[in-house]
């Protein structure tokens, strides 16, 4: 007979006692141990590990990756006490792991059991014991009370005592649901917590019946929504990705509000315009010192030795300048500007009758069609216009017509054929991954710069650093210009590549 | 992996209880099995096991599943027994109708091997076809003896017949088992013994109320009385032991 290597059975929350006593009719039951832990659970903000059916676990002791059923112990880690952030880790298997998941983002305590782990020895007459019982006993702290949210029943075999395993198999599966399998779930549920619920990508569904401003209502309030998700974490300075993620959510507000005009009435559209800029440009400073400080570690490596006590210089001088940036941008996130922006917009999208003649009524699919129909016809354009040795602002231009683009085909994607749409986003992805390279290349050389000149404030012998400055601009400089005959040739082929599909996909209204 | 049995043609001087004992500590460092060859089925006592094989003796020599079939775990992590029943009074027959009469426990043990650490064998008290199994399927064997003048005579023939049989005489360990060294007649004949016999373990096993309780126990008595006498001596013989794994 072979054994499942564990039955696990569900456990309410008073079901254990029940189930021994049943047991107890054919065999005598003994307590061998009482154990109690305290386990926690965690993951990013926008869930990476529960993509992948895990949480980061601590026992107390150890520190692992689990699945859903929590028994896992995935590159078990001795630590004093969980991480924030995955730096904080010794290096190893786990924080390679973490790296590739959850990379930069906070680790945040998601949810705590509090377990009790009770082992039983089940006897038979001669008082041998026959196979073990453990049952755990899950409890989560909801708000003061210590709510019991019920655990699982595992039925050890032993070797030789199949039968005897086989009677109280039977005898759990008539009176209990087979477990186990959900531990993670259930402590996540105790919390309230939707496990996945927030994700930072666009899965807007639309429907083509849709009218354009019913469409875009629905992507609007969508959007406000992820912004509205990620004020608390920016505040409170949990993790960089927060800013970042409200960030682009304003981003792609303000290009649908630029470039699908006629939707509805245009004073409100002229407010919203202005009030996105204001909070792109509020948000600006922070997220700037951001970028850099998260680069820190890749400057210090990339200079020689030498300078880097100018390059620190720099960078805690940086992180001087985002405590009191972070300040000043929590106190604008709690104003009553701020919230007023968001409430005022929010009224506005739940209305109805604000729609304007040009294309509030209209399908959203015509809307679609020729906006995405539109920025692609102008990428070919552009495409043609370029040149090896056009200026890096051409290249530039490209790179936000692109951006332009793609969030047209993230907004709609819901109106087309998934397969289509795939290919094309893929397309337009291998575009825009060497356009963001050449405007790394810009940012890296801007910011250096911007080294030079701070340190020309700081520091008195500053000389060295120039120098090593010098050299990596100028080493930046000539990859740039060795990129753009790449990058002139990626143009060229997703212009051409996908010339048909965008035809056939948005194609011009017919007249009559 | 090694192979232990526990053996003396005489009754009575400890051999389940080394066997046992020795086992449980063995099973904490890597997986053990006890194979209890006695038809009195002492070992299989002391471990709450009925004394049945499915099917008898044919179990051992019809293939690897049924032998594995009526391996049972211990109530000890990494301790597994497999159960002598009444059938195996007549093991030695069964052995002599096989084509090679002496290396029938060898090929039994063989599959086996991959699975634990450590076997142990614990011994009925005769000289029959069973013990030479015996002696060539055992890596060691451990001969427990009471200190006195005969159980001398016995080890110098049981040297004989490994001689004989072209044995190596060197994987026989004897030690002292059921000790009074309050009587001088045991320490004059232990100490004849240690001067002519240098493979003489030098730890002993000193007569222990506490081993006898086992039987009422039914548990190693490291497991019930992990700092008395008797398990610091039984965990010595171990440590004596184990550099020859």
């Amino acid at each position: 007979m072979v054994f499942p290597e564990q039955a696990a059975f569900e456990l309410s929350p008073e079901g254990l006692t029940p189930l021994i006593d049943d047991i107890e009719k054919i065999f005598a039951v003994t307590l061998e141990k009482e154990e109690r832990t305290t386990l926690r659970f965690m993951d990013s903000f926008d869930w990476r590990l529960f993509k992948n059916q895990q949480a980061l676990c601590f026992d107390g002791h150890l520190l692992f990756i689990t699945g859903l059923t929590g028994r896992a112990k995935l590159y078990p880690t001795a630590v004093e006490h969980p991480p924030r952030f995955v730096w904080d880790l010794p290096a190893g298997p786990l924080r390679s792991y973490l790296e590739s998941t959850v990379a930069m983002r906070a680790l945040l305590e998601r949810s705590a059991i509090r377990r009790t782990v009770l082992v039983y020895r089940v006897l038979n007459e001669d008082q041998k014991t026959v196979m073990a019982l453990e049952a755990e006993q899950d409890k989560v702290l909801a708000g003061q009370v210590l709510k019991n949210i019920g655990g699982t029943l595992y039925l050890r075999p032993l070797r030789g005592y199949d039968a005897e395993w086989g009677k109280v198999n039977s005898l759990l599966t008539s009176s209990a649901a087979s477990g186990g399998e959900s531990v993670l779930l259930r402590a996540y549920g105790a919390e309230g917590l939707r496990p996945g619920a927030y994700s930072s990508k666009m899965k807007l569904r639309l429907q083509p019946e849709m009218t354009a401003a019913q469409a875009l209502r629905k992507l609007y309030l969508r959007l406000l929504k992820v912004m509205r998700q990620n004020i608390d974490g920016i505040c409170h300075d949990v993790d960089s990705e927060f800013l970042h993620d409200f960030r682009v959510s304003v981003r792609r507000t303000r290009s649908g509000l630029a470039q699908l005009k006629g939707v509805f009435d245009s004073e409100t559209m002229v407010w919203a315009d202005e009030r996105f800029r204001l909070l792109g440009r509020r948000t600006n400073l922070m997220r700037d010192l951001d970028v850099y400080l998260l680069a820190r570690e890749q400057y210090r490596q990339s200079l020689p030795a030498e300078v880097r006590p100018g390059i620190d210089l720099f960078f805690d001088h940086l992180q001087e300048q985002r405590k009191t940036a972070q300040r000043e941008l929590s106190l604008f996130l709690k104003s009553e500007e701020h919230l007023a922006i968001l409430n005022v917009w929010r009224s506005f999208l739940k209305e109805e009758g604000n729609e304007h003649d040009d294309w509030g009524n209209k399908s959203v699919k015509l809307l679609a069609d020729q906006a995405i129909r539109r920025r692609f016809r102008r990428i070919c354009r552009d495409t043609v216009l370029l040149e090896s040795d056009s200026r890096n602002e051409a290249y530039h231009d490209l790179r936000i017509q692109c951006k332009k683009l793609r969030y047209l085909l993230e907004f709609f994607a819901s109106l087309y054929p998934p397969a289509d749409m795939e290919a094309l986003v893929d397309s337009l992805k291998n575009l825009q991954t060497g356009l963001g390279d050449f405007n790394d290349l810009h940012v890296q050389q801007e910011t250096l710069k911007h080294m030079a000149d701070e340190m020309k404030l700081l520091s008195k012998e500053i000389r060295p650093v120039l120098f090593a400055v010098g050299i990596l601009v100028g080493m930046l400089h000539e990859r740039e210009r060795n990129l753009k005959p790449t990058l002139l040739d990626a143009a060229k082929t997703f212009s051409l590549e996908n010339r048909k599909t965008f035809k056939r996909l948005f194609p011009k209204p017919t007249l009559g | 992996m090694t192979v232990f049995a526990i053996y003396n043609i005489k009754g009575g001087v400890g051999k389940t209880a080394t066997a046992v004992n020795l086992a449980w500590f063995a099973a904490r460092e890597g997986p053990a099995l006890i194979i209890d060859l006695d038809p009195q089925s002492a070992a299989t006592y002391y471990f709450r096991v009925k004394p049945k094989l499915k099917k008898g003796l044919r179990s051992l020599f019809k293939g690897d599943e049924h032998l594995a079939a009526n391996i049972k775990a211990t109530d000890f992590p990494g301790l597994d027994l497999l159960p002598a029943d009444f059938s195996l009074r007549n093991l030695d027959l069964a052995f002599e109708r096989q084509k090679n009469s002496k290396k029938g426990l060898a090929a039994l043990l063989k599959p086996l091997r991959e699975e634990y650490a450590t076997i142990w064998l614990d011994c009925p008290p005769n000289l029959t076809l069973v013990a030479e199994n015996v002696f060539h399927a055992s890596d060691i064997l451990l001969s427990p003896m009471i200190p006195t003048t005969l159980s001398l005579r016995t080890y110098e023939k049981l040297l004989g017949f490994y001689d004989k049989e072209g044995l190596d005489r060197r994987k026989l360990l004897p030690f002292f088992s059921m000790v009074e060294a309050r009587k001088s007649l045991q320490r004059e004949t232990m100490k004849e013994m240690q001067e002519r016999f240098p493979e003489l373990l030098a730890s002993y096993i000193p007569c222990l109320a506490d081993i006898e309780r086992m039987g009422i126990q039914r548990a190693p008595v490291p497991s019930f009385l992990p700092r008395s006498k008797a398990a610091l001596a039984y965990q010595a013989l171990w440590d004596e032991v184990r550099p020859l794994l």
